[in-house]
Formats: C-alpha cells, sequence, structure tokens
C-alpha cells in the first residue's frame, strides 16, 4: 500500500469542496444523526484536519465509519467531490488489527467460506433463534441484534455442478456471482442460470473467482482489495465472452467503477481494466434488453414496490429496467425515497448499528406507506438488510425478494 | 478573554448531556467554517434540542461573558455563523421538529433547525406552499434563512423571507423568552421587533420558533427559455417582461456563464450571448393568459425562445441554470460571488459596469442571476492560490460595488454582511446611519456577546 499516493489522492479529491454543504441532507447518516461530524463535509474536513495537523487515528477511524458509502453526496455536489473515496482511502489509513486483518483476507480464501459456511450451517440453530423466516442472533454484543436467513449448507457451485453443462449453449455470458449470492442466498444463482438458460444463454461461472473486494476494501484493507481485483481482472479476461453479468448492485459498481477507480494503485494495466470493466452488465438490464423476459411475464395484481440499491443506482446508473420488469410483473407502486440507502454498508451495520438500523426503520416505513405485499430489491446485501427490518420494523405479511427471485417465481411457478 | 472554562463546562453539563458538548479540536474544527472558506474555532460547540436548554446556555455565556454565535446549517455565503470572536457555537441542528401546520390559517410553526426543502415537502402535501426557495433549499436552514432574510429565485413574485415571518420566538442575551409579531394577517401592534429580528444575523437574539405565513399551493406553471445575441439585448427587456404580469422567477444568464454550462452539460447554443429564464405559477387561467402576452410580446420583437411543453423540458431548461456554478468551478476554482442589487431600469449599466472593471482588471467574469429582482450575481473568478490575480479580483469586486452604491443599489440582497462585507456597508451608509444600528444591537445585547464581530 502507498501511503503516500493515499494521502495525494485525498488532497486532491478534498480540495474541490467548497464547502457550501449541499451533501449534508443527501446523506443517510446525517439525515439521522443531525451532527456535522457524520456529513460528508464534515467527514472531508475532518480527514484533512488529521492529515494536515495530525491526531488520533482511533478518531478518524471513528468518524470515517458513519459512511454507508451510498455515494449520494456525490450526486448532489455541485464540484462533484467523491466523498466515498475520500472515505475509502481515509479508511485505509486508519490502523488495524492483526486479527481485523486476518478476518478480511479471509473473504480472499473459497476454501475457508465454504467450509465456515457448512460449519454455520450445522451451528445455526445452536447460535441463533429461529424467528419467522430468519435467525436471531442468540447473544447480544454491544447491543447488536442482527438477523440472518438460514446459512445454506452448500454453495452456488455446489448446485451449479448439478445444472446442465452450460458449454453446449451456443450464447453464452459470464457470471460474477459475488460472495452473497455464492454463500448466503446461492438459490437466487441458481435461478439466474436457469432463466438464462430457458433463453438459450448459456452461464460461465468460473469457481476460482474470488470476492470482489468490497469488504476488505470498505474497512481499508487495500491490499486484500488490490489481490482482489487483480485475481479476478486476470481471471475473467482468459474469457473472451462478450458479457460478465451480475446480480448484486455492489459487486457491478466495485467491478465496474471501483477497479478503474483505484486502478493506479495496481500492477493491472488500464487496458486490462479497461477490458474487464467494460463487459460488466447487470442482471435486469440484460434480462430485459437482450433476452426480453418482459414478454412471457404473466401479471399478477399484487402490489409490488422498488428499493434501489445505491451502487445499481449510483454506480451503474440502473434504475429503469427493473421497474420496467416489475411494471410487467405486478401492480408496480413507487415508494418515497426509493433511491435513499437501506442502512446496510457492509460492516456498518455492525459498526455503527444504531445508526443503521435508523436509515433501515425509515425505510420500512416509506415500504409500509406504500402497502406493497412485495419489496424488491437487485442487491443481495439490501436484501439480507430488508429482510431484518421486515421482521423487526413490521407486522404486515412484506415478502421480500431480489428481483432474479421474483422473475423466476413469475415465469415458471405461476 | 479570561474565562474560567472547567467552570463553565460543569454548569454546562447540568443543562445539557455529555454527548452534546462538543470540547474535542476535531469537533470544534467541524464548526469553525462555513460556505465562505474562512475558518474560527470556537471553544465549545453545544446541541440543544429545546427552549429551555437554550435559555441555559445563553445565560451561562451571560455569566461568563463568552461570545455566543447561532448556527443553522452552515452554509452562508457571508460568515454569519462564524465564531470570529472563540466562544460558544449553538448549533441547531438538532432543533428540527414541524411543531405545526395550520390548513386552516395558513401558518406553519417551526424550529430553527428545519431544512427549507423538508418545509416545501411537507406543506406541500397538504395543498399549502412557502414560497422563498434561496438556492440552498435543500441543506440550508429555515433559523439562517430568517437570520439572514434569505432571498431566492421565486422573489419577483412572491418576496423574501422576511415577507414571511409572522411571528418569532426569542431568546435574548440575558435569558429572557420574547414573542414578536403574531399569527394575525393584520398587526400594527408596537414596534415591529419581528421585521428587525429578521436578517439581525444572530447578533439581537436567539430565535427558538417561527411562525411562517403560508399561501395555497399554486398549481399551474408556464416556462420560457429566451435567446439573445448579446447580454444587453436580453437585460434591456427586463422592465417590459415585467410590466406584462410579474412572473414568479426571473433569471439572466450572461453569454459567459453560458458558455461554461454548455461544456459541462454538452448542450449547445451558438451565437446566444444573453438568456432569459422566465417561470411563473399561479392558477391555470391566469398563468395560460399571461403566457400568451409573453409569447406575443417575444413575437413582435423577434425574440427567440423556446417553452416548456411538459416537467421534463422544464427540467432541462433549470438544469442550465443550476449547473452555471458547477460549470464555472471548472474554469477557475474560486470566485468573489457578490449579491449586488440595483433598480431594475439600472440593470443594463450594472453588468456593462461589471464587464468595463473585469477589463480593466483583466479578469474573467461571469454575470448571471436574478434580474427580475435587480439582483445580479457578478462573480468575479481567480484562482485562490494566484496571489496576484486573487487581489485583482477583489479589486474588481470593491469597485463593482462602488458603483452599484452610485446607482443607489445595495451592497447585499440575500446573502447578509456577516463578515465578508463589513466595509461595503460603510461605502453605503453613513456613519449617523450605522451609529443608529449600532444602539439598537446595544439595546437588545449591552454586553455584546451576541454573535460578536458582525454587520459592523
Amino acid at each position: 500500500m502507498n501511503r503516500e499516493l493515499i494521502v495525494k489522492q485525498i488532497e486532491r479529491e478534498v480540495s474541490k469542496c467548497a464547502r457550501c454543504g449541499a451533501c449534508r441532507h443527501l446523506c443517510p447518516v446525517y439525515s439521522e444523526e443531525n451532527m456535522e461530524k457524520t456529513s460528508p463535509r464534515g467527514k472531508n474536513s475532518l480527514l484533512m484536519l488529521f492529515l494536515k495537523e495530525g491526531g488520533s487515528v482511533d478518531e478518524m477511524g471513528k468518524i470515517l465509519e458513519s459512511c454507508t458509502v451510498c455515494e449520494a453526496c456525490v450526486e448532489g455536489c455541485p464540484n462533484e467531490v467523491h466523498t466515498y473515496k475520500i472515505v475509502l482511502l481515509g479508511r485505509s489509513l486508519v490502523e488495524k488489527s492483526k486479527l481485523e486483518k486476518e478476518a478480511y483476507a479471509i473473504f480472499n480464501r473459497n476454501s475457508l467460506l465454504k467450509t465456515g459456511e457448512r460449519v454455520i450451517s450445522v451451528l445455526q440453530s445452536k447460535l441463533m433463534i429461529k424467528e419467522g423466516d430468519l435467525y436471531r442472533l442468540r447473544w447480544r454484543i454491544g447491543g447488536i441484534d442482527k438477523y440472518l436467513p438460514q446459512i445454506p449448507d452448500k454453495d452456488f457451485f455446489s448446485y451449479y455442478s448439478e445444472l446442465p453443462d452450460q458449454g453446449k449453449f451456443e450464447k453464452k455470458v459470464l457470471f460474477f456471482t459475488g460472495c452473497l449470492i455464492r454463500y448466503l442466498y446461492p438459490l437466487t444463482g441458481v435461478h439466474l442460470v436457469e432463466i438464462m438458460n430457458h433463453y438459450g444463454w448459456g452461464v460461465i461461472a468460473p469457481e476460482e473467482q474470488i470476492c470482489c473486494g468490497l469488504p476488505a476494501l470498505s474497512s481499508g484493507f487495500m491490499d486484500e482489495f488490490l489481490e482482489s481485483m487483480e485475481h479476478n481482472v486476470r481471471l475473467f479476461n482468459r474469457y473472451k465472452i462478450n458479457h460478465i453479468i451480475s446480480a448484486c448492485g455492489s459487486c457491478e459498481n466495485t467491478l465496474k467503477n471501483y477497479y478503474r477507480e483505484f486502478a493506479e494503485f495496481s500492477t493491472l494495466s488500464a487496458e486490462e481494466i479497461r477490458v474487464f470493466s467494460e463487459r460488466i452488465m447487470d442482471v435486469s438490464e440484460f434480462m430485459l434488453q437482450v433476452i426480453g423476459v418482459d414478454r412471457d411475464i404473466f401479471p399478477s395484481p399484487e402490489k409490488v414496490t422498488y428499493h434501489d440499491s445505491c451502487h445499481l443506482n449510483r454506480g451503474i446508473g440502473v434504475r429503469e429496467a427493473p421497474r420496467a420488469l416489475l411494471r410487467n410483473a405486478g401492480r408496480f407502486v413507487e415508494m418515497r425515497e426509493a433511491d435513499v440507502c437501506c442502512g446496510f454498508g457492509g460492516s456498518f451495520s455492525v459498526k455503527q448499528y444504531e445508526t443503521s438500523q435508523k436509515i433501515l426503520q425509515r425505510k420500512m416505513r416509506n415500504v409500509e406507506e406504500t402497502g406493497a405485499e412485495y419489496l424488491v430489491a437487485e442487491c443481495p446485501g439490501c436484501i439480507l438488510q430488508l429482510n431484518e427490518g421486515k421482521e423487526k420494523y413490521l407486522s404486515g405479511e412484506l415478502k421480500v425478494r431480489h428481483l432474479v427471485d421474483y422473475i423466476y417465481e413469475k415465469l415458471f411457478l405461476k | 478573554m479570561n474565562v474560567d472554562f472547567e467552570s463553565l463546562l460543569r454548569n454546562l453539563r447540568n443543562i445539557l448531556p455529555p454527548e452534546r458538548i462538543s470540547t474535542r479540536q476535531a469537533e470544534r474544527y467541524l464548526y469553525s467554517y462555513d460556505a465562505t472558506a474562512l475558518e474560527f474555532y470556537p471553544d465549545i460547540v453545544v446541541f440543544p434540542t429545546n427552549r429551555e436548554e437554550v435559555v441555559g446556555i445563553v445565560k451561562l455565556a451571560g455569566k461568563y461573558g463568552i461570545p455566543i454565535v447561532p448556527r443553522g446549517a452552515g452554509s452562508g455565503m457571508s460568515g454569519g455563523a462564524l465564531p470570529v470572536e472563540g466562544g460558544i457555537v449553538l448549533s441547531f441542528e438538532k432543533m428540527n421538529r414541524i411543531k405545526e401546520i395550520n390548513t386552516i390559517n395558513h401558518y406553519a410553526v417551526v424550529e430553527p433547525g428545519v431544512i427549507t426543502s423538508v418545509l416545501h415537502r411537507e406543506v406541500e402535501k397538504v395543498g399549502l406552499f412557502y414560497p422563498p426557495d434561496p438556492a440552498s433549499r435543500n441543506f440550508s436552514s429555515i433559523g439562517g434563512n430568517v437570520a439572514e432574510n434569505a432571498g431566492g429565485l421565486r422573489a419577483v413574485k412572491y418576496g423574501v423571507t422576511r415577507d414571511y415571518v409572522m411571528a418569532l420566538e426569542v431568546v435574548l442575551p440575558d435569558g429572557t423568552v420574547i414573542h414578536t409579531g403574531s399569527k394575525t394577517i393584520k398587526d400594527v401592534a408596537g414596534y415591529d421587533l419581528t421585521r428587525l429580528l429578521v436578517g439581525s444575523e444572530g447578533t439581537l437574539g436567539i430565535i427558538t420558533e417561527i411562525t411562517l405565513k403560508l399561501i395555497p399551493l399554486p398549481r399551474w406553471k408556464e416556462t420560457f427559455l429566451a435567446q439573445f445575441s448579446t447580454p444587453e439585448d436580453a437585460i434591456s427587456l427586463v422592465p417590459e417582461i415585467l410590466s406584462i404580469g410579474l412572473p414568479s422567477t426571473l433569471e439572466f444568464i450572461d453569454g459567459f456563464s453560458l458558455r461554461a454550462v454548455e461544456s459541462y452539460l454538452g448542450v449547445n447554443f451558438p451565437g446566444t450571448e444573453g438568456v432569459l429564464l422566465i417561470e411563473n405559477m399561479g392558477n391555470r387561467g391566469e398563468v395560460e393568459h399571461w403566457a400568451g402576452e409573453l409569447k406575443n410580446f417575444f413575437e413582435k420583437r423577434n425574440v427567440k425562445f423556446l417553452r416548456a411543453e411538459n416537467e421534463e423540458q422544464r427540467e432541462k431548461f433549470w438544469k442550465i441554470r443550476r449547473s452555471i456554478s458547477a460549470s464555472l468551478s471548472k474554469i477557475k476554482p474560486n470566485r468573489f460571488n457578490e449579491d449586488v442589487v440595483v433598480k431594475r431600469s439600472d440593470l443594463k449599466r450594472l453588468i456593462a459596469e461589471s464587464y468595463r472593471i473585469a477589463k480593466k482588471h483583466n479578469i474573467l467574469v461571469a454575470d448571471f442571476g436574478h434580474a427580475g429582482d435587480g439582483n445580479i450575481h457578478v462573480n468575479y473568478l481567480h484562482d485562490r492560490k494566484d496571489e496576484n490575480e486573487r487581489r485583482r479580483a477583489w479589486r474588481a469586486t470593491e469597485e463593482m460595488v462602488e458603483e452599484v452604491i452610485k446607482m443607489g443599489g445595495t451592497v447585499s440582497g440575500e446573502h447578509g454582511i456577516g463578515i465578508m462585507k463589513k466595509e461595503l456597508l460603510r461605502k453605503q451608509f453613513t456613519e449617523e446611519e450605522i451609529e443608529l444600528m449600532k444602539k439598537i444591537k446595544r439595546a437588545f445585547d449591552p454586553d455584546n456577546i451576541l454573535n460578536p464581530g458582525k454587520i459592523f
């Protein structure tokens, strides 16, 4: 990790800030906490202060924690200051414990993740209490009350190996699964493959792919992030297939944008990254524009609303395709603040538990207001958070679905 | 200043929980700045959540003789919220409740920390309208708007913040709570302290509750974009356009600003050196009639114009206006942003002078803004790091203001004086006039603890 280069990049970005304050109320964290230190302008200013005058690194780390990396601040900034980038770079300057470093290194080790998945799957009923469809942690540390879905006993690739040979299809796409689909929601991945196959597309998912690197980057582990980036770019560039599809907004944004934005720290050439990232395509756009699944969806009368995952919306610019699909599938109702973060933000949801929950409560209030029976999103991170929100804050019979699963149900289960 | 901070803090902790008192350097730094790019550290930052806490804090400040500076969103352009003499910054970020929206008597009662656009959204939900819309409406607070008497784009037809403040609850420097104005439409009882406090920049009292007048929500809008081959052609037409009937908004964009936006947005207006953006809102019949007359007016004078046919097109027009600031910062990072105001008959002279002065000092200038109320933002562009260029830009700014005063205009239409325009204020008023203002300040705040170092 090149500390000097990181500091220089932060300085370059922060110097664009005119301190007008336009970002404050776009920030989901500020909107709940109402203190300058949680606003994008405040975070930028503090980082500059620390770099100029030194100060407690712990304090800096604490302040930089209060960001979900939703990128909303960039959207409203007249000078386009990339505060999320400043935050990510700043987090990499904060010292971390060895234990934490090792924990994040696990994201890049498939064998460890796979073993972990099996172990937790077996132990889940001992460690957690079943509530509704979810499991709730039995012990609460520091008041943190988290819910998880049932951990599957096998990962996506165990299912994938039982699916028809994908090589036999003439038309092919590459599939970047991402950790959450791979280990937590493997059936979403299976449904994606089955939809694609139904329309004559083979789905090539290289098993050696590793985490996109966002968890590491977002916790300040630049080296581990770069390892992910270099591994995935080299791996996928061996395949001469036009599209790399993904069903996780956060992975997509990392692969398409963050790999480019942090390119200068890596050993990859700009050309290698370009060839990789320009092939990234979101599954909703693929389903709508390339294969046109909408013509086969039989519309049902159920009310459905959509939550924009921040990275898919702001990072990739996908807003319309999921809505277009949903308009075909059910009675689509737009919720208020659909594009406001759900409060997940990876480790943010634990490290800044209380704020994360306040943001989530607001999201669930907006969902409730629509009277929708289905809440659809297109990022498994959001799905994790929204399911928890439903369990904790809503009493009705709301069903939370990943877009792929929802479309799959409409195509094949009706 | 010789203050026993330990004792002051002990007393403060009796009023507020520790998480709402900041004394650490990093936290104080966050309240040292606003949109002026200047920095002054406060000694303490406090976050009250109700009037009683404000009273307690103010009493302590008085007892210890320490300055107290109220602060909303910290988005001001004149330094109003900067603690130039240190002391306590009283942040209203956590006093942001809308207490009442009265749909029968058409008023809203709010705390100072409410964000202006949040109020807009909430009152519009029930068919009411709060017209003042400063460009910062999405992030500035009502308290800040009232303290600076903020203007906005719709001021042409609807007036400014002052015109909508009906009543105030104010904490005086000795901790006394007073109420000014009333919730009635007419009220001439006694001196009009409400209008005195609006725009007083936190120097007379600390506002803890504001009653705002609302009006029925206008339901129809018409928007025009007129193009001219010189900026003078555009601006000269303003008085006649206003005579057709007051639009809600009449904005001017000069050629330089337009070119900046063109490259920024990738739009193209070849041969256009001046733009007027005109919008009217109200009931359908009235606004459509107005639009018809404006159309005839343009056609008779062979003015090239576009009329927004739908919301999407309207949004495109406004995007041009809204993108000017960002576009200019791509050309030069800094600018002295004047908010001078002249009579509409002097608008042509104002922009001519701004160009003459720019040429004289060899500096780039962009003129745009609220032509409908004579409030043009004259921007002398520069790079702060280039000391020579910065000085030339400042000199140009001063000369511009002198010209404005000669025309009988004002040095600030909506940003306030704060610390940025103290010298300029002295050019506009006589010593006697300023002394009278100081006497008023002393009557409210004899010990000068409220936002000291501002205005004068």
